[in-house]
């Protein structure tokens, strides 16, 4: 029972958590002011 | 000290980034961001504008959802409430036409950044491709 409720539980909060959102990778042509 | 290894450490100092490389030959700084993380290109503009370069040109690879405003598509990134135009790259105006089909779920963009647009070369779901 308590095994049910706590992957229960899980799912439900996963459920409701958003989904992830951001950068994963930045690439940056650069030049220098020297 | 070498500019590259300055750049390298302040883009490394950013909260959220996992690694960086500079190749000042290529003229080229690559960052890797961890999950979680709230970075704002700002930021990272600004680190560069900082350590005396310039940023030419930006690509990203960003995870988000696609939300409909005034009939377009954009991407919301909330982990930072940031919010950025979807527009066609126009060497890849196909891949546009699979955004606009993706309204409401979660979606990997790549693409050529602008201050407020990103010009969408490939579009995948998320849980696939890694």
């Amino acid at each position: 029972m308590k095994r049910y409720l706590a992957v229960f539980s899980l799912s439900l909060l996963v459920g409701i958590l958003p989904a992830r959102a951001e950068f994963q990778q930045i690439d940056l042509t650069i030049f220098g002011m020297d | 000290m070498t500019c590259a290894y300055a750049v390298r450490g302040a883009l490394g100092k950013i909260s959220g980034v996992e690694s960086v490389e500079v190749s000042l030959n290529k003229g080229l700084a690559t960052m890797k961001l961890r999950p979680g993380n709230t970075i704002g290109l700002g930021q990272v503009w600004d680190t560069i504008k900082n350590n005396g370069f310039t940023t030419k040109d930006t690509r990203v690879v960003a995870r988000g959802e696609v939300v409909e405003a005034n009939g377009k598509p954009h991407l919301k990134l909330t982990g930072t409430d940031q919010v950025f135009n979807l527009v066609p790259d126009p060497k890849a105006k196909q891949v546009f036409e699979l955004v606009k089909k993706q309204i409401g779920r979660s979606v990997v963009v790549e693409g050529r950044m602008t201050p407020v647009a990103i010009e969408v070369q490939t579009i995948r779901d998320p849980e696939k491709g890694k």
